[in-house]
This record gives C-alpha cells, sequence and structure tokens, in this order.
C-alpha cells in the first residue's frame, strides 16, 4: 500500500480522499494555489505545497508543477479527483514515467473512453445500447446523415463535456448554423473542431451506472444514479436508486456497464452514462474518475468508493463482489449547493462566507471545503458543498432534504440553496415523474410567479 | 475603547509634541489629529531598495546549468536579467531564476539541490 499520496485538486473533492487517506494509514500531501493559501484542503492535509499562481492553467492544470510537488514530497501517488488533470492521458502517462501511480485507469482507457466517437463504437462492441447517430465523425453530407437518424439531432463535440460544443439542431434549416456553432465551441474549449451527430431525445431522463473494475478480471456494477435534475446539461440534484427505473431494467443496465468495462479493459472506479426514455436505455459517455455525485452511490450501498479506488490503484483486489456492490440499503438524494444566483441567470457569485451554518443530524452528510471567514476564489469552480442525504424510503429521503436545507445557512454570498428548496417543493419531482427539462420548468414558474409579485396590476 | 478613553488620549496628546495619534488594534483601532496641525507626510527613504527574488515554480533549486556557473555568494553583484539559478521540475522541465535588477546579492535563503514551493523567497537583491 502507499505511503503518500499528492491530491492534485482542490476544494470539498481534495478534503474528500484526504480523509480516505488518513482512514488507511496514508499521508497525504495538498497541492494549491496562491488564490487556494487558505483553503480548507491545505489544512486537511499532511503537507502542503504551493505550485503557481491562481489560474488553473498556471497551477491546478500545470503537469510539470505537479509532478514536482510529488517529487520533492516523496509522494508515490497521485489522486486526480475529477476535473482538472482526471481525465488527461498524457498526465496519466507523465505520472508513469515519473515514477508515480496515476489513481485511475490506464492512460489507454483515457482516451478510448474519454473520446466520446470512440467509447461508442466500443459500447457497440460490448452490445450496449447506443442512442442513433453518426458512427464517426462527420464529414461529408451533413444533410444526408441527419436524415438517416431523423431530426431533431444534438451534435455534440468528440472532446466534449460540460455542455460545451453541443447544439440542437430542430430543423434542416438549423443545421447547418448549428453545425459551425458547435464546431467553433468544441475548437474554442478543448482545441478540437471534431463533432459528431446523434438522435435527439425530447423527455429523457439521465440516469448513471456506477463501476469498479480491479484490472484482474473483477469489474462490478452498483445500483444506478438518477441525475435528470439538470440544468444546461449541469446537474444540480441526483438520487439513487432512480424512481423511473424497476429490478429488470436496473440489472439490464448494470451487465451492460460490466460488459463495457470488460471490453476496454478497465480498472479503476468509473460511470457510464445512459439516456433512459419510454422504458429504453441508450448509452452516452463514460466518465473515466472518480465522480462528483459518489457520495450517492456510498450512502445506498455503505461502501466507500474512494478507498476502493486507491485499493485498485495499489494492485489489490476489488474489496466487494458483484452481490454487494449491488445491494440497495438506503434511498440517497445528493444537493449540489452553488455559488450561484438562480435569480440572475445562475451567474458565479464568488466572495466572502460572513456567517455559516451547517446542517447535521440523523441520515445528512456534507462534504464541503467551507468554514465561515472563507472566500471563495473567482478563479474556479463555484461548487461550495455537496449535501448528501439518505434515508429508508424517498418519502423519508426527501423529508430530510427539506428539513437539511431549512438548517443550511451560508451569509455573505448568494447560493442555490432556495433553488434546492423549490424544486423540493415541486409535484412533477415528488411524484417522481420527470426529465431533464424539469429544472427549467421550475425557473420559469418562479419566475413568472415572481413577476406577479412585482407587478401585481399586470395580472388580471 | 470608549468617549472616556479618548479624552484621556487627547489630554495626553496636548502634553507632547504630537499632532497626529493612530492606533490599530485587530480590525479596532482610531486616528485623530490635533485641529490646524498639518498632516505630517513621512519622507520616503531611498538611500537603499532591496528585491525579493523568489522561486518561479515548484521544484529542486540549482545553481546555473550542469557543469557551467558554481554558486553565488552573498556580496556578489549580478547583473538585471542574470541568471542566479534555476528550479528543476524534472528531466526536461526547468524554470528560470532571473535577477529582477542589478545590485549586490545581500541574502541567499535556498541551498543547491534544496525543494522550493511556488513564490519561495529564494534571495535578497540590494541595489
Amino acid at each position: 500500500m502507499f505511503k503518500k499520496i499528492l491530491v492534485a485538486n482542490r476544494g470539498e473533492i481534495a478534503v474528500r480522499v484526504m480523509r480516505a487517506c488518513r482512514e488507511m494509514g496514508i499521508e497525504s500531501v495538498a497541492v494549491y494555489s496562491e488564490a487556494d493559501r487558505d483553503s480548507l484542503h491545505v489544512r486537511s492535509a499532511d503537507e502542503a505545497v504551493c505550485i503557481g499562481p491562481a489560474p488553473s492553467r498556471q497551477s491546478y492544470l500545470d503537469m510539470n508543477a505537479v509532478l514536482s510537488a510529488a517529487k520533492i514530497t516523496g509522494a508515490q501517488a497521485v489522486h486526480p479527483g475529477y476535473g482538472f488533470l482526471s481525465e488527461n492521458e498524457d498526465f496519466a502517462k507523465a505520472c508513469a514515467a515519473a515514477g508515480l501511480v496515476f489513481i485511475g485507469p490506464k492512460p489507454e482507457a483515457i482516451r478510448t473512453l474519454g473520446y466520446k466517437s470512440e467509447a461508442k463504437a466500443l459500447a457497440r462492441k460490448a452490445q450496449v445500447p447506443v442512442v442513433p447517430g453518426t458512427t464517426g465523425l462527420v464529414q461529408g453530407d451533413v444533410m444526408k446523415e441527419a436524415r438517416a437518424i431523423g431530426l431533431p439531432v444534438m451534435i455534440k463535440a468528440a472532446a466534449g463535456g460540460g455542455g460545451k460544443g453541443l447544439r440542437l439542431a430542430r430543423t434542416e434549416e438549423e443545421l447547418n448554423t448549428q453545425l459551425l456553432t458547435a464546431q467553433s465551441e468544441a475548437k474554442a474549449a478543448f482545441g478540437d473542431d471534431a463533432v459528431y451527430l446523434e438522435k435527439y431525445l425530447g423527455h429523457p431522463r439521465h440516469v448513471e451506472i456506477q463501476i469498479a473494475a480491479d484490472g484482474r478480471g473483477n469489474a462490478v456494477a452498483f445500483p444506478e444514479r438518477d441525475c435528470t435534475v439538470q440544468r444546461r446539461n449541469q446537474k444540480l440534484i441526483e438520487e439513487s436508486p432512480s424512481p423511473a427505473l424497476d429490478e429488470t431494467m436496473r440489472r439490464e443496465m448494470q451487465e451492460a456497464a460490466v460488459r463495457l468495462a470488460r471490453e476496454s479493459g478497465y480498472s479503476n472506479v468509473g460511470t457510464v452514462e445512459f439516456l433512459v426514455q419510454d422504458g429504453k436505455f441508450y448509452f452516452i459517455e463514460v466518465n473515466t474518475r472518480l465522480q462528483v455525485e459518489h457520495p450517492v452511490t456510498e450512502s445506498v450501498t455503505g461502501l466507500d468508493l474512494v478507498q476502493a479506488q486507491i485499493l485498485i490503484a495499489a494492485g489489490e483486489k476489488l474489496p466487494f463482489d458483484q452481490a454487494r456492490a449491488a445491494q440497495i440499503r438506503a434511498w440517497s438524494v445528493e444537493h449540489r449547493i452553488n455559488a450561484e444566483d438562480p435569480d440572475n441567470n445562475f451567474a458565479p457569485c464568488p466572495g466572502k462566507i460572513s456567517a455559516l451554518r451547517l446542517p447535521g443530524g440523523p441520515g445528512v452528510r456534507l462534504e464541503t471545503h467551507l468554514y465561515a471567514g472563507y472566500t471563495v476564489p473567482s478563479h474556479y469552480d463555484s461548487l461550495l458543498a455537496k449535501l448528501v442525504i439518505f434515508a429508508p424510503t424517498r418519502p423519508e429521503a426527501l423529508a430530510r432534504s427539506r428539513r437539511a436545507l431549512s438548517e443550511f445557512e451560508i451569509s455573505g454570498i448568494r447560493t442555490t440553496i432556495g433553488f434546492h428548496k423549490k424544486v423540493l417543493a415541486h409535484p412533477d419531482f415528488i411524484g417522481g415523474d420527470f426529465d431533464t427539462h424539469l429544472s427549467e420548468k421550475i425557473l420559469e414558474t418562479s419566475h413568472d410567479r415572481d413577476a406577479q409579485k412585482r407587478h401585481p396590476a399586470a395580472v388580471a | 475603547m470608549n468617549a472616556e478613553d479618548l479624552k484621556d488620549v487627547l489630554s495626553w496628546i496636548k502634553t507632547t509634541d504630537l499632532t497626529e495619534v493612530a492606533l490599530k488594534k485587530g480590525e479596532d483601532g482610531f486616528s485623530f489629529s490635533l485641529p490646524g496641525a498639518a498632516p505630517v507626510i513621512p519622507e520616503p527613504d531611498l538611500s537603499s531598495r532591496y528585491a525579493a527574488v523568489v522561486s518561479p515554480g515548484v521544484g529542486i533549486f540549482q545553481w546555473g546549468e550542469p557543469g557551467r556557473a558554481a554558486a553565488l555568494e552573498e556580496g556578489a553583484a549580478v547583473k538585471e536579467g542574470a541568471m542566479l539559478g534555476r528550479v528543476e521540475q524534472g528531466p526536461k522541465a526547468s524554470l528560470p531564476v532571473k535577477a529582477p535588477i542589478s545590485g549586490r546579492l545581500t541574502k541567499i535563503f535556498i541551498e543547491e539541490g534544496k525543494p522550493a514551493d511556488y513564490g519561495r523567497l529564494l534571495f535578497f537583491i540590494e541595489t
């Protein structure tokens, strides 16, 4: 087992990984930018190294700086968290070249599974159903391809993620302009303008399967996570199990995910994402890293995914089998609390937290790097905290969510806590029958209501 | 501190040559000047100037290039832009440490082969 792990990340996920290290008796090293000098992850580690100025490119994304920090501290392995260098094939290779263990899959698996069109080809080979679309990158007669799939179609960046380079073409007239927009966005965000087409599903749910594989032939799938409550392809609420799945479909999805893991020779934890509509599921992509919402699965199964990930990287056997991994022991919901203003198009709201009251009590797990007096820097992701709830049943979990959100107070900056309360009050969410458009729907109705409050005379 | 205390301070000032007083304790503090007193702007001391040289990145500090240039010593004269050393990040990555101004190397805070964080103080140069 490793003696010392460098955590190449910041914020709540760095704190989460350091907690796992401490429980396993492993020392941890934090790296931080100048803007994060006062961040909690710096204090949560056994050692900390300043690796650069505030911009990510010159700190958390600077491979030489991260590797150099590992070298001077004598770390044996690097945990990349999520985002930053976590799905970077070159970084995984550079770790190996520097004699460090990258806590993640082999570089080849990052490449094949990370590049969406290659992942899709692999899924077809593993007999995992995919969304109908072009078999490769778009070149030649785009109109003909789009007609063959059937409009509307989604144009997607091959190297995409986070909603960048993603465009919907509803009609043939829209196709060319949307194609050009997607290509230029993809070029700007990923330095690669390759795109492909996919059939657009009008009312899908986003359901994903957590997997873990040890590269020794053991691969397991966990209960699904339903991440349907999204805004512009960014997840806001995740829950497990999904209110939309039955036992048969759950098993089919788990088996499909495991087939894909085996086909790609996967080792590490990972997530296979699907869209679900009208009782069918379609593979969309694989995330070859620890997911933001992994605590939902940990709450449902009672297992520790970060510790499993470290064990796998150290060459050990998966610590649980399929039957154990698939056990549903609770209902869990995660609320992502962001430093954003829901009344102003979710614009980021960094700043100083003047006062903080954290929720607690039964069935409440909080993953955060916040403390009173902390200044949320403007350079990074706006995630402040993940409020993870677990209870025996869904209604009890939702009641607990409401209770915990009412306890949660962050003063000094705008947050999305109020938005989560609105979702929990919405009949569609309570009923479990909703699709990925739910948050837009909630925002529209609440804006209408606010407008009515301001201009009561206008409502005749 | 309350108004009563301030009165005491004020009567004390009148027994001195002071025209202006400022006190700061943590976040709190006060400052006041006697009526009619001209604000006193201290003359900046320009007789010497120090420049701090910090590490441009995280890595191992080395003097000069391999096989060239030995360690500099305190008191050595350096020219603006001169290579003082480098911070090695790996087999193919090293960052130069350059003198921001010409002057004398008055203080050396790093040794050959020792690790440095980004922003760690390496030298003082006096002009």
